[in-house]
């Protein structure tokens, strides 16, 4: 990291206040082949702490020397490395300030109009601890940047760190809030500057505190404002909600919604906090929970986070082949989000599956709904096991990053590495989506095959194995049995007894582990997974789409939006506090850019919330736009569209997540 | 009490305020050449088939002599349907379903109710068709749980059914969403199958009842889409009190493909159709003539 600090290249640019290098061209600039320390530990999924605001980072430096004191060795190397790492930040930052005065003898008036508080800001982060706001955004973009270094990373509550310093440049005089603004909308354009789409870039306002005050503060409002105005992809804007959030503050939330771009994902604390609770984690840590890098929950400068996903859908076909499934049509061939990445194989990360059971001469719903249940269990079983084995392996013989560990109070203090004790709490997270997609199929087989008799177990499962070649008449009856996301308790209440049976086994096997496993229903692989998972009986063909998350199969939910928010109410969402997230996606025609878009919005959101929902996401897109982006992507740069944690220009996106994005747009209502 | 309903459409925020359910009753007293919603005009219980979603297994020929396959080709012959709807009981894919279900007051109160969470104070329940007010007393009954339940009650109506049926229901209605298609009666006769005498004697009785009233009228090419006609039906809406707004609904062929379900010829120029020019130019006349325009 010193070697990194010294080397790395100062950037003062013209259009911005914010000094401190955007992206870092690796072909000049290679840091990782001497830095494999800080990529060891840290997979950004987290926020950093943010020690620097409160003591500056040579304060930071000082405390570490100074707590090094009556420590036994190991953490008096941690203190040490934090102190010439935060003192290396320091020289950084006055070769800024040098560089600044070299350039200002032929800047041009305009360019000085950004220089001169830019030096400003970065003196006071020289001297000491930022006492400004726009000094605190700069040490905020700094630290962020070294963090990350050559990546980009979670943001965290970020409207909570600055707003001292906001409030008190207001209060003073010293800053109008048009300003403020200015300066916000400066500092997203820096975030876009530094890439879009699956960038970890989650930024969370608003919240409450321990005794239930609102802590969404005029910061949060001008921070949903200026992400309004730049209407770019990011930051990732989530919205934590609860019954005493302040009105001015929704309402530019149900702006942001009705501009479409799926941003402002809403978190409900009003079930978020009391499962946490339920859980074993203390009030304090609970209530000041954030999203980590993509949708999963955190707990803010509190906790890493480490997970790993069950491919639900692929753990079906396991079930219905007792364990030996036919070969896939083809091979799994897709790209990872957008198109930019090369299309590669993919397969499942399942481990072998187990003989749940011949189901092929099934003559009662029940055996085949059990053996899912079986195979599910098990993997559920087998891979929590192996994400904690892992990480007891990693937390042995992980080293963190010293920038990282300097950041966070509690490893300042106690010079505790933040992986091994250093941070309060521990976040380890499973993920289970698609369920909805399973119980799909389940439902289809119960109805055509167990309750109208059409057709044999045997039968449904030749016509997969040939991926419904020569058997479309059932394919499309399969097709045709109840969905999810269309508020009919057939279907609804099979997803939900599968995602209790998740729930329920995380808690086992934590009991049994003596770990607290945090479950989440979502997955970020869904595209993968219709690819390396053959027909299903829900009528899907190899490669159709499966469902993301909690969120209904695309398509399939064709009763409008209130039958999908009742869909998924049934489910167990509350105990879900990895997070449980569903998407409602509108089409433009009903949502007009207008103050009664924004009431439409804000009714939806009252009653996901009065549903006991933990998360909603809402986006409104224009299907004929989409299709238009396809064919002239360049005059479609600004269509942001919501992927899975993050939004992302539509036209950045792998061809397969277009159709799966265009698909989702919900059907029916008027 | 039991009345007949073919469609509930939830989340549907053109029918009144808020968010509501609309509840579709089935038949008509009118014959509108460009309506777009035919499964409302017989009051009867219907098959319907949906050719798109047919897979050709034949279940229905099996069992029925009203149904054969020619080939890939289903041929319903409707004149022999003798409505013990068996076909659509076998039929796999959904292509067969039955246009219409009778409800007790009960049942479609507790199926509007779904949606209870998102109708705030505002939101509720919108009847219409086919013509509500057709099942005047069913609709009073349903309305008045719904009332008690705390949400409102819209009634969507063309008007041409007897003042009684308006009385009936009057009590346990907060909004009235009313159709005005022409006022010539001549005109109004040939594009709808009556003239408006009834409806208009109707409107004015309403408008005397202390209830909102939102007008809808449908542009539809070749009949009303002129600015004499417009011009008259915005001087008609100046001599009334409660009325609150004017909605313009352009002529669209979307229904089509129900006519051909139900086994109806479309019996209007689906090549027709209104531009965004006159909608534009209709709506200033209203607005000249002080009336608030939503669409």
């Amino acid at each position: 990291m010193l070697r990194f600090l010294a080397e790395a290249p100062i950037f003062l640019p013209t259009d911005s206040r914010i000094a401190g290098y955007t992206i870092l061209n690796t072909e000049e600039f290679a840091p990782p082949k001497y830095a494999p320390e800080w990529e060891i530990s840290d997979n950004l999924h987290f926020s950093m702490g943010t020690t620097y605001l409160t003591y500056g980072f040579g304060g930071v430096a000082e405390r570490a020397y100074a707590n090094m004191e009556g420590k036994d060795n190991e953490e008096r190397q941690t203190l040490l490395s934090i102190a010439r790492v935060y003192e290396g930040v320091v020289a950084f930052i006055k070769k800024h300030i040098d560089a600044i005065d070299a350039r200002m003898e032929t800047a041009t008036p305009e360019e000085r109009e950004n220089l001169v508080p830019m030096r400003s800001n970065l003196c006071e982060l020289a001297e000491g601890a930022p006492r400004t706001f726009g000094a605190a955004v700069q040490a905020f973009y700094l630290a962020w940047k070294l963090r990350g270094t050559l990546n980009t990373a979670t943001i965290g509550r970020l409207d909570q760190y600055l707003y001292p310093f906001y409030r008190n440049d207001i209060d003073s005089g010293r800053l109008s809030e048009d300003e403020a603004l200015d300066i916000v909308c400066d500092l997203w354009r820096r975030f876009n500057a530094s890439g879009s789409g699956d960038t970890l870039m989650t930024l969370t306002v608003g919240g409450q505190d321990k005794d239930g005050n609102d802590e969404a503060n005029d910061l949060s409002v001008l921070m949903v404002k200026a992400s309004c105005i730049v209407h770019q992809p990011e930051p990732h804007l989530h919205v934590r909600y609860h019954n005493n959030t302040r009105a001015d503050f929704m309402d530019q939330v149900a702006r942001l919604h009705v501009l479409g771009g799926g941003q402002g994902s809403i978190y409900n604390d009003e079930v978020i906090i009391p499962s946490m609770i339920e859980a074993g984690i203390p009030l304090q840590y609970a209530c000041n929970y954030a999203t980590d890098g993509c949708t999963e929950l955190i707990i803010d400068r509190k906790s890493r986070i480490r997970f790993t996903n069950v491919d639900s859908v692929k753990c079906l076909e396991y079930a219905l082949f007792n364990g030996n499934p036919p070969p896939l049509p083809g091979p799994a061939i897709t790209k990872y989000w957008t198109h930019r990445t090369a299309a590669k194989e993919w397969q499942s990360s399942l481990v072998p599956p187990c003989e749940s059971g011949d189901i092929s001469d099934a003559t009662e719903f029940k055996e085949v709904y059990d053996a899912y249940c079986r195979q599910f269990k098990y993997q559920v079983i087998r891979k929590t096991k192996r994400l904690i084995g892992a990480d007891r392996y990693f937390k042995e013989r992980s080293i963190t990053p010293s920038f990282l560990n300097g950041s966070y109070d509690e490893c300042l203090e106690s010079g505790l590495d933040s992986f091994r004790g250093g941070l309060p709490v521990d976040c380890l997270m499973m993920f289970s989506g698609s369920l909805t997609t399973v119980a799909d199929s389940l439902a289809a087989l119960k109805y055509v095959v167990f309750d109208k008799k059409h057709y044999t177990m045997k039968e449904v499962l030749d016509a997969l194995a040939a991926n419904y070649e020569g058997y479309e008449a059932m394919r499309r009856e399969l097709a045709a049995a109840p969905k999810f996301g269309n508020d009919d308790d057939y279907v609804d209440m099979i997803a939900a007894d599968l995602a209790q049976l998740f729930i329920d086994t995380l808690k086992e096997v934590g009991d049994e582990e003596n770990t607290r496993i945090w479950p989440a229903l979502l997955g970020y692989l869904f595209v993968q997974e219709a690819h390396f998972t053959g027909a299903t009986p829900d009528g899907r063909r190899w490669k159709e789409p499966i469902a993301e998350h909690y969120s209904a199969t695309p398509g399939k939910a064709v009763n409008g939006p209130t039958a999908i928010i009742a869909s998924a109410a049934k489910g167990p969402l509350k105990q879900a506090y990895g997070t449980a997230p569903v998407h409602v996606t509108l089409p433009r025609t009903l949502v007009p850019r207008n103050e009664d878009g924004e009431a439409l919005m804000k009714r939806l959101v009252r009653a996901a919330i009065k549903k006991d929902f933990l998360m909603l996401n809402i986006g409104i897109y224009d299907v004929e736009a989409m299709r238009e982006a396809q064919k002239n992507p360049e005059q479609y740069a600004d269509l942001i569209v919501r992927v899975w944690g993050y939004s992302a220009r539509f036209i950045d996106l792998s061809e397969d997540m277009q159709e799966h994005v265009i698909t989702r747009v919900c059907q029916q209502g008027s | 009490m039991k009345g007949t309903v073919f469609n509930i459409q939830r989340f549907c925020l053109h029918d009144g305020p808020g968010i509501r359910t609309t509840v579709f009753l089935k038949g008509c007293p009118l014959r509108c050449r460009w309506c777009h919603n035919p499964a409302g005009l017989s009051p009867n219980i219907q098959v319907q088939f949906l050719e798109d979603k047919c897979v050709g297994c034949a279940r229905c020929a099996s069992t029925c002599k009203c149904h054969t396959l020619a080939g890939a080709e289903h041929i319903l012959n409707r004149a022999d349907c003798r409505k013990c709807f068996e076909c659509i009981e076998n039929c796999p894919s959904g292509a067969l379903s039955m246009c219409g279900e009778v409800m007790t007051a009960e049942e479609l109160f507790s199926a509007v109710m779904a949606d209870k969470d998102f109708y705030e104070t505002d939101g509720g329940v919108t009847f219409s068709g086919g013509e509500p007010l057709l099942q005047s007393d069913f609709v009073r009954e349903v309305a008045e749980l719904v009332r008690q339940a705390g949400y409102t009650v819209t009634v969507d109506t063309c008007g041409e059914v007897p003042w009684e049926a308006f009385q009936t229901v009057l009590p346990v209605t907060d909004l009235f969403l009313y159709d005005v298609k022409a006022m010539e009666p001549e005109l109004h006769k040939s594009a709808t199958g009556v003239d408006n005498l009834r409806i208009q004697e109707n409107l004015r009785r309403l408008d005397g009842c202390n209830k909102d009233i939102w007008i809808r009228i449908p542009v539809i090419p070749t009949v009303n889409d002129t600015v004499e006609e417009m011009t008259k039906i915005a001087e008609l809406l100046t001599t009334l009190s409660t009325v609150k707004r004017v909605t313009l609904m352009p002529y669209h062929s979307l229904g089509n493909h129900q006519y051909k379900a139900l086994g109806y010829v479309y019996p209007f120029d689906a090549s027709l159709s209104v531009s965004d020019e006159q909608i534009a130019a209709f709506t200033d006349i209203f607005r000249q003539h002080g009336l608030l325009v939503k669409q």
